[in-house]
């Protein structure tokens, strides 16, 4: 018979070392196959959208003919339609939008063009997301997080399995003007055969997910709004913000479910606050309804379609010029 | 700080515990170590708070020395009084001001008067309830002649802000502990540890990957409640049930095992509650700590059942109705207090009739039922909103025409973790032999947790 504590102590030094050696082969994996391009390995494709490599190589490629309107924001600014930009202002659009934007990546991407590529846009419209203003620090811990999330695990797996197997279509792509253009949704508008409402459930609960914690906008995106303004205004260049719209139903479910409606305040009372030392042009664009816009045409609960957008630029830019 | 946090599991909590039983460290610099430690898991939120928890601590550690040493009676009622008075005046202040004003201002909107109180935008500090009500204990126990008041000082504080138990309990009474704390052991031993790791995996099992998962799935649900039909509501509140039991009873697992890693025993908080046969046997299974808190300190000082039915009725309504409160200052939680004391003057009077059902299959699902009925109150954001599910519970507004929509992974997730609830044994009772192969499988668990650890989902009960 064993000693009392024995079995015990056995326990306890098989549960360390197997946790620790779960730990280790989690992270290797994911490290290794990198489904996010975060640690540069790229053995295998990244599964993320390469938006902000791709539209960086497509503004290297306009010097002769630089851009004079950069729209800025998240993947619910990359509809907004450069062609229509320049159709209203006669100047030349690119859309610089890339996914899960911070302000921070909006200024990287200003001072990436003025200092880098010496590119002096007129105007830049900024589609200003409230989540835009989250604390995207992670804590202390954030390389652990990244490297041991669920999400990340199992990115690793699909894109194995993909390698062994064949990568999917890709479902959306940019055009040379930074517009994307989603392959699939579009050809089901297009078929009759895209439905919206399973679009918009998904991104209630992703949303609801991601919203969870965000309590306050984060004084760093504050700073660097600010700081977005001071170089634009050191540089000329006409700022033009809007908040774009959602879903109703998306909205009414950040607004139930999320401190959404004070931090919307809160947004609009900062944004309010710059206007004595900024020049900028603004429109609360939240609710497509209250523009005349249609609550139907969204890709899900987040993503306007271009007819929505269209609104959004018209009552924001002024005919001719910006 | 959450339990569920990369920063607890991988520096907190490995610091706290080589710390802890470091060889060779005086009982009392061990106990100032532990205090320590627990304000820097409280300060984790808002540092402010913790002088709130030094202040609450000093007020009852001051007024149990002075009951206990107060000559007359009128001395020591006075010492109780100032420490019953601080502790419910910084909750009346954090937690029910606004609740207050609000009423007055509405009853004051209806009879037409313009005056209104200002309305302050008071955070409320994670946990206040709990360890203002175990503070309150320590005054009360003195009162009562139950216990004596310590004299060392780091050995109170240790008891009134011990991390594993801070902000959602079990709430710990000082004569449960105080022994504990007076021999404190100095090595580990390799079963308390085992008993940590089960305990602490277990919990953080039942709340990463259970509860947060149903959470995740019925938020949308109750975020837009108004497009709930009958199968859905019922789906929202059943899942709704089944979350906040692996949240709250996760919580109090976790705390139970860390405990046992610092070699302490801290009481049971949940027994299988929703294996209940009556809605008094519930509240005995149910949240324990607090159960038991409001029976020995507000039940029992209201004169209990010693003063004949209708008092008895009256006292279980009393009690029941500031357990409500309790947990939330808003008006659904004072009818969701109202309905449990209702249920249980129900039962006090059926059960003295003989009519109670004879099935105990019967009787387990009535009460689940009727309990199930309150956490619409529970859940819903106002009166209104509980009143609207609860007419869709009951076809006030049809039946789903395309039952397909209804999400298929919650009705499966409800249907299993429900047949865990009613036909399982609990953490408590779950008797594994420790061993190579235990520990592959507790690694394995340990392991998918962390893989959720990225959502840090906050604990229901850190809003009370």
């Amino acid at each position: 018979m064993s000693q009392p504590g024995a079995l015990s102590d056995l326990f306890l030094r098989r549960f360390l070392v197997s946790y620790a050696l779960g730990l280790a082969v989690v992270a290797f994996l994911n490290m290794l196959v990198d489904p996010q391009a975060k640690y540069g390995t790229r053995l295998l494709r990244p599964l993320v959208w390469m938006a902000r490599e791709e539209k960086t190589e497509l503004l290297r490629l306009k010097k002769e003919a630089p851009p004079e309107v950069i729209v800025f924001g998240s993947s619910r600014a990359m509809k907004l339609e450069p062609k229509y930009i320049s159709e209203k202002t006669g100047l030349r659009a690119f859309n610089a939008a890339i996914q899960s934007a911070r302000v921070e990546d909006h200024l990287e991407m200003l001072r990436f063009l003025v200092a880098d590529l010496s590119m002096r846009p007129k105007a830049v419209i900024v589609g200003l997301d409230i989540y835009t203003f989250a604390d995207g620090s992670g804590g202390d811990l954030s390389f652990l997080k990244e490297a041991l999330s669920y999400d990340h695990v199992s990115m690793s797996l699909k894109s194995i399995y993909y390698r062994l197997t064949a990568y999917p279509a890709e479902k959306a792509g940019f055009d040379e003007d930074g517009f994307l253009t989603y392959y699939v949704y579009e050809r089901q508008i297009r078929d009759g055969t895209f439905q919206l409402e399973p679009e918009v459930e998904a991104t209630v609960s992703q949303y609801l997910e991601r919203w969870l914690g965000f309590d306050a906008l984060s004084e760093k995106g504050k700073r660097d709004f600010e700081r977005l303004l001071d170089t634009c205004r050191e540089n000329g260049i006409k700022v033009y913000v809007y908040i774009p719209p959602m879903h109703p139903r998306m909205l009414r479910a950040l607004e139930e479910g999320t401190p959404y409606r004070r931090l919307h305040q809160d947004l609009l009372a900062f944004l309010e606050s710059l206007r004595s030392a900024h020049d900028f042009v603004f429109l609360d664009a939240s609710r497509a309804g209250a523009l005349g816009g249609d609550d139907s045409l969204f890709y899900d609960g987040v993503h306007p379609r271009e007819e929505n957008n269209r609104l959004i630029l018209d009552r924001l830019l002024p005919r001719g010029g910006a | 700080m959450l339990f569920n946090s990369f920063e607890f599991v991988f520096l907190f909590l490995p610091v706290v515990l080589v710390v802890w039983w470091m060889r060779g460290v005086p009982a009392r610099l061990r106990l100032a170590l532990l205090t320590a430690a627990s304000y820097v898991f409280y300060g984790y939120w808002d540092w402010r708070f913790t002088f709130l928890m030094l202040a609450s601590t000093l007020v009852d550690f001051v007024a149990g020395a002075r009951i206990h040493k107060a000559g007359s009676r009128a001395g020591r009622m006075f010492w109780l009084v100032f420490s019953l008075v601080s502790n419910l005046g910084l909750l009346g202040f954090f937690k029910y001001s606004g609740f207050l004003a609000e009423t007055v201002n509405t009853l004051a909107a209806w009879g037409g008067s313009p005056a209104r109180i200002p309305l302050f935008d008071i955070v409320l500090p994670v946990g206040i309830s709990f360890y203002t009500f175990q503070t309150m204990s320590y005054t009360l126990d003195i009162y009562r002649g139950e216990t004596v008041p310590t004299r060392d000082f780091w050995k109170f504080s240790a008891y009134v802000s011990m991390f594993p138990q801070l902000v959602a309990g079990p709430i710990i009474r000082y004569t449960e502990i105080e022994a504990q704390l007076a021999a404190l052991p100095t090595s580990p031993s390799a079963d308390r540890m085992y008993e940590g790791v089960r305990f602490f995996v277990l919990g953080l099992c039942k709340k990463v990957l259970i509860a947060d998962v149903i959470g995740a799935q019925i938020d949308p649900l109750f975020a837009d409640p108004e497009r709930l039909q009958l199968v859905g509501s019922w789906m929202a509140v059943l899942g709704f049930t089944l979350q906040i039991y692996f949240d709250f009873s996760g919580y109090s697992d976790m705390a139970v095992g860390l405990g046992h890693m610092m070699g302490f025993q801290f009481p049971q908080n949940f027994d299988s509650p929703y294996k209940s046969a009556n809605i008094a046997e519930f509240w005995r299974r149910w949240h324990m700590s607090l159960s038991f808190w409001l029976r020995d300190y507000l039940y029992k000082a209201l004169g209990g059942n010693r003063r004949g039915g209708l008092i008895t009725l009256r006292n279980l309504a009393i009690t029941m109705l500031l357990g409500g409160l309790w947990h939330g200052a808003a008006w659904t939680f004072v009818v969701w207090g109202m309905y449990h004391g209702l249920l249980l003057v129900a039962h006090h009077l059926l059960r003295a009739r003989g009519w109670v059902p004879s099935s105990a299959a019967l009787a387990r699902a009535l009460t689940l039922f009727f309990v199930v009925i309150g956490w619409v109150f529970f859940r819903a954001e106002s009166l209104p909103m509980a009143w609207g599910l609860l007419g869709r519970m009951f076809g006030g507004f049809g039946l789903e025409e395309n039952l397909a929509a209804v999400p298929g992974g919650l009705a499966f997730m409800i249907a299993a973790t429900l047949g865990w609830c009613l036909f399982a044994p609990n953490t408590w009772e779950l008797r594994v032999k420790p061993g190579g192969r235990a520990a592959l499988v507790y690694a394995s668990l340990m392991l998918l947790c962390t893989l959720r650890l990225d959502v840090e989902r906050p604990f229901v009960y850190f809003q009370f």
